[in-house]
């Protein structure tokens, strides 16, 4: 859990804006396919990489402790 | 009915209830994880993960399973925050930024659930309850698969072979958790939980004007946050938000999901090893600390040293008033002292040496009970070095279970106990050393220290409490605390398979009248002791730079 991330004006507006209509239902707001891909950043290849990284370290650490 | 007394009633409820449960529960995993049989639903699982379930593993197979299976879940959980904007049922929330996904992504794979995000303002259903609820369950079941293939390691004699993990996921999940879920939801629902997907609210407030909510399905993900030793909730302010924990019997009936299987797990480890009083020594070494710490911390909250205290009957800051100091002690130990760092009160406004004890609890390494399987791995690598250090006192080579403690034994013992303190103290000096991490405290000096501590303690031990006070939502601390939280969790469980894989390979050693009873109080003794030394040794210097010098102070 945690209690430590600034507030978020913006968000909140947007989801205000999508709780109109039938009351309070599921609010059904699909974009088009091509704008999935254009919301991926150059930052998320980073912490894509740092992941496999991470699991990649742990996996040599385990070989060379195999060997111990 | 004064509020010590109530406090005091309120720990023994819960006391009586985890003993209710300890046997038929722990009978029921040792079960579940013995049998030769596979359910349905587990063998549709299975076809449709490609794995077989009856191919026995040695240690770098069940690793490589464990590890395989939770980097596909942070890349999986990752990419739905980060396509969240695009999904249907996101409640019009937009995607999550890349560190922040990561950030979360590594933190509920990891059974941390540290969160630097505002649940009601950026989660929406899909991402909930198809990501983050989902790992709910998985990351406890491979907390417990690891436990019980150590296990397997005391119990099994001359073969390197210590089950099949995706056996040992599957029924953890389909088995143990999800039926004492469902229970617990229903319970959580029938006192007031919500339990919907319903979309914005705007709903009046009781001094005037109005806020907007958002429903969700937070009965059925309260339950498992506790179960597993989760903790990350539906709303920021987690179990001190109405609707996740509407009542003083909620607040105790989350405490007893907490620490239900944590405890529990100790009998199905005696009846695996084939001697139930050997559960009863990590059960007893287990419920002291915590009744110790829980007790030490009802006296800090409820002295009265100062005119507020005495006129609010202790230390109400940060704590609400439906449970009370009692409530918010029992809950803030147990959360502490498991992985589960769900909160139903505000750490940083402990006094001093409470919000001391909670960062102790989770500097002793979670093992009293301790998370979800990853209390008991964490125990028996304590009871290991315990008969070492008795062994060197007596100069007999250790022996635990009937499996001789030599060299590889000690040098995996070791490294886990390193990991974690490694990674705390490192990342919170860097982080004070550094001229930006410092400027997201809320508070200077001593308390301010304490925060960034507590951090990194949360992260890299698998809590994912928040102190408060810490603006956590920076590039740098969702990264590195990511890390911590990745680190923290699967590196410890390399060196707890390795030592499985080690123990499972040797012959039984037949105990002599030189052996040391671990089965004894004498040994639980020594294990509390080893406990608290160990800890104390390594983070002393540290929390009298914080919490202690903050407690001394006023």
């Amino acid at each position: 859990m945690g209690c430590v991330k600034g507030v978020h004006p913006a968000v909140w507006e947007t989801s205000r804006a999508g709780a109109h209509g039938a009351e309070r239902g599921f609010p059904l707001i699909v974009r088009s396919v091509p704008h999935l891909i254009q919301e991926l950043t150059m930052a998320d290849v980073a912490f894509v990489v740092t992941t496999i990284a991470v699991f990649a370290l742990v996996a040599l650490i385990a070989k060379g402790v195999a060997k111990l | 009915m004064s509020p010590v007394l109530a406090g005091v009633l309120q720990l023994l409820a819960l006391t009586t209830a985890l003993g209710l449960a300890h046997r038929p529960l722990g009978d029921h995993m040792a079960r579940v994880y013995s049998s030769d049989r596979h359910l349905r639903v587990e063998k549709w699982i299975y076809k449709g993960i490609g794995a077989d379930p009856d191919t026995e593993m040695r240690w770098p197979a069940y690793l490589r399973g464990v590890l395989a299976f939770s980097a596909v879940g942070v890349l999986f959980l990752y990419l739905l925050q980060r396509l969240q904007g695009s999904l249907p049922g996101s409640l019009g929330f937009k995607s999550i930024d890349p560190d922040q996904a990561f950030n979360t992504a590594a933190s509920f794979v990891s059974n941390t659930n540290w969160q630097s995000y505002y649940g009601e303002q950026a989660m929406g259903h899909v991402v909930q309850t198809a990501g983050l609820a989902v790992q709910n369950f998985v990351s406890a079941a491979v907390g417990i698969a690891v436990a019980v293939a150590l296990v397997r390691g005391f119990a099994r004699s001359r073969t390197g072979e210590l089950g099949n993990f995706w056996s040992d996921l599957v029924r953890g999940v389909v088995r143990i958790l999800i039926p004492v879920s469902v229970i617990g939801a229903i319970v959580l629902v029938a006192c007031g939980a919500i339990q919907n997907f319903a979309g914005i609210h705007e709903v009046g407030q009781f001094l005037g004007g109005s806020r907007q909510w958002n429903g969700g399905a937070v009965a059925s993900q309260e339950a498992i946050k506790e179960l597993g030793t989760n903790g990350g909730g539906y709303f920021n302010a987690n179990s001190a938000h109405p609707f996740e924990n509407p009542n003083g019997f909620t607040n105790l009936f989350e405490v007893f999901l907490i620490l239900v299987i944590p405890f529990a797990i100790t009998r199905t480890f005696g009846r695996m090893v084939g001697s139930l009083k050997q559960g009863y020594a990590i059960l007893a070494t287990m419920a002291t600390i915590w009744i110790g710490f829980t007790a030490l911390m009802m006296w800090t909250e409820f002295h009265h040293g100062a005119p507020a205290f005495d006129i609010a009957g202790g230390a109400m800051e940060g704590k609400e008033n439906r449970f009370g100091v009692g409530g918010s002690s029992i809950f803030a130990v147990a959360s502490t002292l498991t992985s589960t760092g769900a909160v139903d009160s505000f750490h940083s406004s402990f006094t001093g040496f409470g919000g001391g004890i909670t960062m102790l609890g989770m500097q002793l390494g979670e093992i009293a009970p301790g998370g979800t399987g990853s209390g008991l791995y964490g125990m028996l690598i304590m009871a290991i070095i315990a008969v070492f250090i008795a062994g060197l006192m007596v100069g007999r080579t250790p022996e635990y279970l009937g499996k001789k403690i030599g060299t590889p034994e000690i040098k995996f013992a070791a490294c886990y106990i390193l990991i974690t303190p490694a990674l705390v103290l490192v990342l919170t000096a860097v982080s004070m050393a550094l001229p930006t991490p410092p400027h997201s405290m809320l508070n200077p000096g001593a308390h301010g220290f304490s925060e960034i501590l507590y951090a990194y303690t949360s992260g890299a031990n698998n809590n994912g409490s928040a102190f408060a006070g810490l603006s956590a939502d920076t590039d740098w601390f969702n990264t590195t605390i990511g890390l911590a939280m990745l680190l923290g969790r699967f590196l410890p469980m390399v060196f707890v398979l390795a030592l499985a894989g080690s123990l499972a390979g040797q012959r039984p050693v037949p105990a002599t009248a030189g052996t040391l009873r671990t089965e004894k109080p004498l040994f639980t003794g020594l294990l509390v002791g080893t406990i608290l030394i160990v800890a104390g040794l390594t983070y002393f210097p540290a929390l009298a730079l914080g919490p202690l010098a903050e407690g001394l102070a006023s």
